[in-house]
């Protein structure tokens, strides 16, 4: 079985963003930490929370614990 | 082993550990980029935005959502998992069931390998309003982090997938438990060789008191640091 390994850059990076705050409909990342703080969440955004998360990470990010 | 092998063993164990134990196509992708020319960090996670899908009695009742943030170096050739989280949801609920989260260099005052569970319970929040100050938001039990094992022994996704099986019957392979327990052997297995590196005098104790003998080696290739993970919580 054969993975893909998807190469991001800094540019890459954005775009990949842009098309998962675009999935969930929100501007910012920032939109759907605050409303993981009271679990406003379905299962889907929290999927793309976490990949959002995933990319601040492979920027060199710190994560933060909830 | 070159980076790209490395991690697709890594995702390869994932998937055929996922789709034989719960006897379905469950799929992983990796994201990767440059920290410098020396380390690559990469984070792979399912394919389906809303994770593994688990069913019992031929419905969905839960997903599992799984999610590593790892770092690769050029020069040891190893990955390193910095963060990890699986994440039990109940199907249509707007909160997860219960959660492990890992994050090796935790910066805040959680345990580096928690367990956070979504429920309720009127004593431990009255407890919990006691002492510190927290805002009525913060008076929730999914907020305490019940430390689990630290950085070498906390639960593996086997666990999470054999507790679903054990507690609820949720649907599964014929073979699922004998393929939970090989992955976990291997599992076991790097994590006790990481621990062996973390204490060397530790494992040559216990090898000679079996019987082994043990000598030093002339030049000490490893040098490591890892007071922080065995005196972590």
């Amino acid at each position: 079985m054969t993975i893909m390994i998807q190469k991001l850059t800094s540019k890459t990076i954005k775009t990949e963003r842009a098309k998962l705050l675009r999935k969930a409909r929100v501007s910012t990342v920032l939109e759907l930490q605050k409303r993981r703080e009271s679990w406003d969440l379905t299962i889907e955004e929290y999927g793309i929370l976490t990949r959002l998360e995933s990319l601040a990470f492979l920027e060199g990010s710190e994560r933060r614990v909830k | 082993m070159p980076f790209s092998a490395a991690v697709s063993d890594f995702a390869n164990e994932l998937e055929n550990l996922l789709s034989g134990a719960l006897s379905k196509k469950v799929s992983f992708k990796v994201l990767k980029a440059p920290l410098d020319n020396q380390e690559w960090k990469f984070s792979l996670t399912t394919k389906d935005m809303v994770g593994v899908p688990i069913c019992i009695d031929s419905v969905v009742v839960f997903y599992v959502q799984i999610f590593y943030n790892c770092a690769w170096n050029n020069i040891t050739e190893r990955i390193t998992i910095l963060e990890s989280s699986y994440t039990v949801w109940m199907k249509d609920v707007k909160e997860p069931l219960w959660r492990y989260d890992y994050v090796r260099d935790m910066s805040s005052k959680a345990p580096i390998a928690h367990l956070n569970v979504h429920a309720h319970r009127d004593e431990i929040v009255w407890a919990m309003s006691l002492k510190k100050k927290k805002s009525v938001h913060d008076l929730k039990i999914q907020k305490l982090h019940f430390p689990f094992g630290g950085a070498r022994f906390r639960p593996t996704i086997e666990d999470v997938l054999q507790m679903l099986i054990e507690e609820f019957d949720i649907d599964k392979s014929q073979n699922a438990k004998s393929i939970l327990e090989e992955s976990r052997v291997r599992y076991f297995e790097r994590q006790l060789h990481s621990a062996v590196i973390d204490s060397p005098g530790v494992a040559i104790e216990a090898l000679e008191k079996l019987g082994y003998a043990v000598s030093e080696p002339s030049e000490k290739h490893l040098t490591v640091k890892t007071k922080k993970r065995k005196t972590s919580f």
